[in-house]
């Protein structure tokens, strides 16, 4: 008897942002994607770059083997376009090491390192596309702070690039806040190529539904050899709302130390991690869409708080126009409480 | 046989008036322009508003002719030895037709560049004037003392010596980014957005401790402009938040936040680090903030643009 264990996420995880990523990578178009901490983007990638239960096919086709995605972290950038465009390479170089290799090019040499790298990285793009066919979609994951720091000419690489590879080249980019808010500094929005390429389809990624929610809880409960029993999952499941991370911080804290309180938003609320997790997801959050969320949850909004309780709506965090509902009751409860 | 001719001048002259006189036309906004060419050679640079033209012409491309602020990041210069780098910030516009004063020939090699071609001489141009400025204040520069901190002082933002740099480059930009077809808007102040020294260096001295060499070296410098400086270096921490605006390097208006008592402070003082008058620092209790970051102000214009994915 073989003991198998439930998939961390389906083979209909994010079934629409999924749909809409690969019709987006077939078609050579990018997309944005604004969704706030924690909410699950590293199952996305991971799906889409390594794709350890195979379920690309059933979305890609026939394609699967040539489009690649390969995964850059924003968080890991070093501040300079040398250090973006060795990233890129590198990621790049690992999700296409079995593709035949490009040709060293000996007539070129670049004086400085940043031109040397962004050559690099043209040359493998530009043989994979137009000499072997291949598609590519980097994934532009943790983007914030690349977008916020710029500076524009090395953005505009981006577009350069895709330029040359219409149609083989595309960007899929994960971002917490919007990001030509992001880019203002530089007026990405108005004077950025790139920008334009992404900013039809910025889309807001929501929180996990409820089977996505419910494969995650089976998954961490099997893993750990079922600790929990099928009274508690859903209630995990309300509590954390779909979120991915306090999805995982809640069952850990649950399995550590069961609560002995019918009061269970009280109980997790007292946990240092649950409360990381809730502030890190408002942190995460532009400075307005903060602040009318707490006058929300405090019952203080106002009529001209409707643009971004809108706004939140479609992020994922309330629901229920009529009476609105947060999407977690912990968070819910943070935000309350919080003093600053 | 005349006429054979009259028909064969009025074939010729419909044909003519087919392809020379204006059968296209386009609206050009403001802040953009049209290459126009005319049988594969250049042969104007059109608009903004209507501009018509004939069936010989085509739009090669469009130039982006804004006058806006932008970024230039140059690295590998040296000030006495040290390397270090610039972030600028300076105001320009595309505009060949006022840089080559309407020269037909020298239009006609500027107008070929593309924006990000163009973007790229721009930066060369940069770092020309900026070698050429940092050689000469290099080279009048007396270091005070021996220690490897005085070497640095004149490419600190808001030092004398760094607003004589800053000038050297902004004369000499004046000059030459007409040589690409661009033209320094001087109405704005060229700034230096970030003073990227390498890690090594910049990890050498904490904060305080460049602070301290600053008050000795300056003593008449205000807090403002003496934390302004340090803040400029890329890697070092400075421990705060801060919001200003700001001219020639040196913070006009401010509010700042240091330590966690959340005590905000409005300043304000005008250029030579000196406060205006009647303006005396006023220091106000802060209001709990969820973060205390910039308020991003958020129009409809900027919510609109997130949708929902369709399920």
């Amino acid at each position: 008897m073989t003991n198998t264990i439930t998939p961390r996420y389906g083979l209909t995880y994010r079934q629409s942002e999924i749909t809409l990523i690969c019709k987006a990578a077939k078609s050579g178009q990018s997309l944005c994607f604004v969704g706030i901490a924690g909410t699950g983007k590293s199952n996305i990638t991971n799906f889409l770059h390594s794709d350890p239960y195979s379920y690309k096919p059933h979305w890609l086709g026939k394609e699967t083997g040539s489009i690649h995605f390969p995964v850059i972290d924003g968080n890991t950038w070093d501040q300079t376009p040398e250090g973006l465009w060795k990233q890129l390479l590198a990621a790049l170089t690992e999700t296409t090491q079995h593709l035949p290799q490009p040709p060293a090019d000996a007539k070129i040499t670049q004086l400085y390192q940043d031109q040397k790298a962004l050559s690099d990285l043209k040359a493998r793009v530009n043989w994979l596309c137009q000499e072997q066919k291949q598609q590519i979609m980097f994934i532009l994951d943790d983007f914030d702070r690349i977008l916020q720091l710029g500076p524009l000419p090395m953005l505009e690489q981006f577009n350069a690039l895709r330029s040359e590879n219409r149609g083989g080249l595309s960007y899929l980019i994960f971002t917490k806040k919007l990001p030509h808010v992001l880019g203002r500094n530089h007026e990405l929005k108005g004077s950025s190529k790139f920008y334009d390429l992404f900013s039809n389809q910025i889309y807001a990624l929501g929180l996990y539904d409820h089977e996505d929610a419910r494969q995650m809880l089976t998954y961490l409960n099997e893993s750990a050899g079922k600790p929990l029993g099928a009274r508690e999952l859903p209630i995990i499941e309300k509590l954390t709302g779909g979120h991915a991370r306090l999805i995982k911080v809640i069952f850990e804290l649950w399995r550590g130390a069961p609560p002995e309180t019918a009061d269970f938003v009280a109980y997790f609320l007292e946990k240092n991690d649950v409360r990381d997790e809730c502030q890190r997801v408002l942190r995460g959050l532009h400075s307005s869409e903060q602040e009318v969320a707490l006058r929300v949850a405090r019952g203080e909004e106002t009529t001209a708080d409707q643009e971004v309780i809108d706004h939140l709506m479609r992020r994922g965090l309330l629901s229920n126009p009529g009476k609105l509902e947060w999407f977690s009751p912990v968070f819910a409860a943070f935000l309350r409480g919080y003093t600053g | 046989m005349d006429t054979l001719l009259v028909v064969l001048l009025v074939i010729v002259g419909i044909i003519a008036a087919v392809y020379l006189l204006p059968w296209q036309m386009q609206v050009v906004p403001e802040e953009e322009r049209l290459v126009i060419y005319r049988l594969g050679r250049f042969n104007r640079i059109a608009g903004p508003g209507m501009v018509y033209m004939s069936k010989l012409e085509t739009v090669h491309h469009k130039i982006d002719a804004c006058d806006r602020p932008r970024n230039v990041r140059v690295e590998n210069l040296f000030m006495r030895g040290v390397p270090f780098g610039y972030t600028l910030n300076f105001w320009y516009r595309v505009d060949p037709v006022t840089a080559t004063s309407d020269d037909k020939d020298r239009l006609a090699q500027l107008a070929h560049f593309e924006d990000q071609e163009r973007d790229k001489l721009v930066g060369t141009k940069v770092r020309e004037a900026l070698v050429l400025s940092t050689t000469q204040i290099g080279n009048e520069y007396k270091p005070a003392g021996e220690a490897f901190f005085y070497n640095i002082l004149p490419i600190i933002p808001g030092l004398p010596d760094n607003d004589r740099l800053l000038a050297l480059t902004r004369d000499k930009l004046a000059e030459t980014l007409p040589t690409v077809g661009a033209i320094l808007n001087q109405a704005h102040p060229i700034t230096i957005a970030g003073l990227n020294l390498s890690n090594d260096l910049a990890q050498s001295f904490s904060r305080d401790r460049i602070a301290t060499l600053l008050r000795e070296q300056f003593p008449n410098l205000s807090e403002e402009v003496r934390l302004e400086a340090v803040g400029s270096i890329v890697g070092i921490d400075m421990g705060r938040k801060r919001i200003s605006v700001e001219s020639n390097g040196n913070a006009n208006v401010g509010i700042e936040e240091r330590g966690d008592d959340l005590n905000a402070r409005i300043f304000m003082q005008g250029g030579n680090s000196k406060p205006a008058s009647g303006a005396s620092p006023k220091t106000v209790k802060a209001q709990p903030q969820p973060d205390a970051q910039p308020v991003e102000t958020l129009s409809s214009a900027d919510l609109g643009v997130l949708k929902r994915v369709k399920a």
